[in-house]
């Protein structure tokens, strides 16, 4: 009877994380197509240096970050996968997404700047969990770049 | 190379793989539910065969706190005491008879429950007799016979064969979960293993006896008085207090016929000889508890 109870907890835990986990991926990855579309005039590089267009710009730091947690049915997924070797696909949209999302808010981040484009973009990913590894794990992705914008012209009287 | 004007747009399922995840999933799960099934099967078929090979000390390791139970025994009455070495005195001097692997040791223990005649083996070679057998039995022969049969018991490692399978499965599953199941396997090894005695099955019952009976035979030279026990108990088997033991040594009555008819053999090899047919009285030490 313990037994049965324990299966139908982690059955049920398993559902819910497909359930949820499936849907808001599908979500997510809807907001991203469109958002990356929307941002496209944002040039993300990772030129360390600026292109020659771009040599009277203002530079300035600018980053994204974003952390999703795992959901169980990825973990048990990826458990599994654990045993005999292999790709761990549940994983690997986590992280797409991870990634695309961190550069989608760096970008944002550089539009309300007014920047043009962004050069020496890095990605920083880290596990953020419980110190226990029994807790669900959570991934964060940091995406930082320097934001070029054009200097006001105004601003260039004054200084001059 | 002028910089580009926007970003390019990057086709999807590169990086990420548009196969659905409940196919991965069950995949997997089928698989490593397959592994697990065919290892524990193997497990529990390969229990019997391997359990004499596991090493005595392994056995008696588990079973240390029946040895500490007896020692803490220290309110019990000097009678129940001085009962309990003299069922031991009996029970080495059978046990040295009996040919037992030179790892091998047994100790005997007397439990005080007057009303229910039993006696059993288990893990470690703890071998328990209830003060209720010691009123049924009318001569050493016959307290030797049930002694001797325990012995073979843990001459044969029948303890360890019945516990294993189920042992062995526990332990596997523990490795495989990560140790969630430990407390579950405590369990296992501490309350299974008194019960073990109504684990043998009736090969090994049978196993038992004839090693007993060859036990007696180095002992006294005959096998007067070997089945009164077991007739005793046949007789009486529709009483209740009877009930433990019947319900662990079914088929009384094939047994008692084999043990007649290997003392017939046996007296016919020796005829002549009645005079050392004689069955001998019981120890007065344990005499308070003697019908």
């Amino acid at each position: 009877m313990d037994a049965l109870i324990q299966l139908g907890l982690f059955a049920t835990l398993l559902g819910l994380g497909f359930f949820f986990g499936r849907r808001a991926e599908a979500k997510h990855y809807q907001s991203i197509f469109a958002r990356e579309d929307e941002l496209r005039q944002i040039v993300v590089s990772t030129d360390r240096f600026p292109p020659i267009e771009f040599m009277n710009h203002n530079a300035a730091l600018v980053s994204g970050n974003v952390v999703i947690s795992v959901d169980y049915f990825k973990r048990v997924s990826a458990g599994l996968r654990a045993l005999v070797g292999g790709r761990i696909r549940s994983y690997e949209t986590l992280l797409d997404r991870a990634r695309r999302e961190a550069l989608l808010r760096m970008q944002e981040q550089a539009r309300i700047a007014g920047a043009e484009a962004i050069i020496n973009t890095k990605f920083e990913t880290s596990r953020v969990s419980g110190n226990n590894n029994k807790g669900i794990g959570s991934i964060e992705v940091l995406a930082y770049g320097t934001a070029l914008s054009p200097k006001a012209l105004e601003a260039s009287a004054i200084t001059l | 190379m002028s910089f580009v004007q926007q970003n390019p747009k990057i086709p999807e399922g590169i990086n990420t793989s548009t196969d659905n995840p409940l196919k991965e999933f069950f995949i997997l799960l089928a698989g490593v539910l397959f592994v697990l099934g065919a290892s524990v099967a193997l497990l529990l078929l390969f229990a019997n065969t391997l359990a004499p090979h596991i090493p005595f000390r392994y056995e008696q390791q588990l079973a240390n706190k029946y040895g500490e139970w007896s020692k803490s025994k220290t309110e019990s009455s000097l009678a129940l005491q001085e009962a309990e070495a003299a069922v031991q005195d009996l029970g080495q001097q059978l046990a040295a008879q009996a040919d037992l692997g030179s790892d091998i040791s047994v100790h005997f223990h007397l439990l005080d429950q007057a009303n229910t005649p039993n006696a059993f083996a288990t893990l470690g070679g703890h071998i328990f007799v209830t003060t209720g057998l010691l009123k049924e039995v009318s001569s050493e022969n016959a307290l030797a016979m049930v002694l001797a049969h325990e012995i073979a018991h843990i001459k044969f490692r029948h303890p360890a064969q019945s516990l294993s399978g189920g042992l062995l499965v526990q332990l596997f599953l523990s490795i495989v979960t990560g140790g969630q199941n430990a407390t579950a396997l405590q369990n296992t090894t501490q309350q299974t293993g008194l019960l073990t005695m109504l684990g043998f099955s009736r090969q090994m019952e049978s196993k038992a006896d004839d090693a007993a009976l060859t036990t007696l035979e180095n002992h006294y030279g005959h096998l007067a008085g070997a089945e009164q026990f077991f007739s005793k108990v046949l007789a009486q088997h529709g009483q209740a207090r009877w009930q433990a033991l019947f319900t662990s040594h079914p088929d009384l009555r094939q047994r008692i016929n084999h043990i007649q008819r290997r003392a017939q053999q046996q007296s016919g090899a020796n005829s002549g000889d009645n005079t050392a047919q004689a069955t001998k009285p019981l120890d007065p030490r344990l005499a308070n508890f003697g019908a």
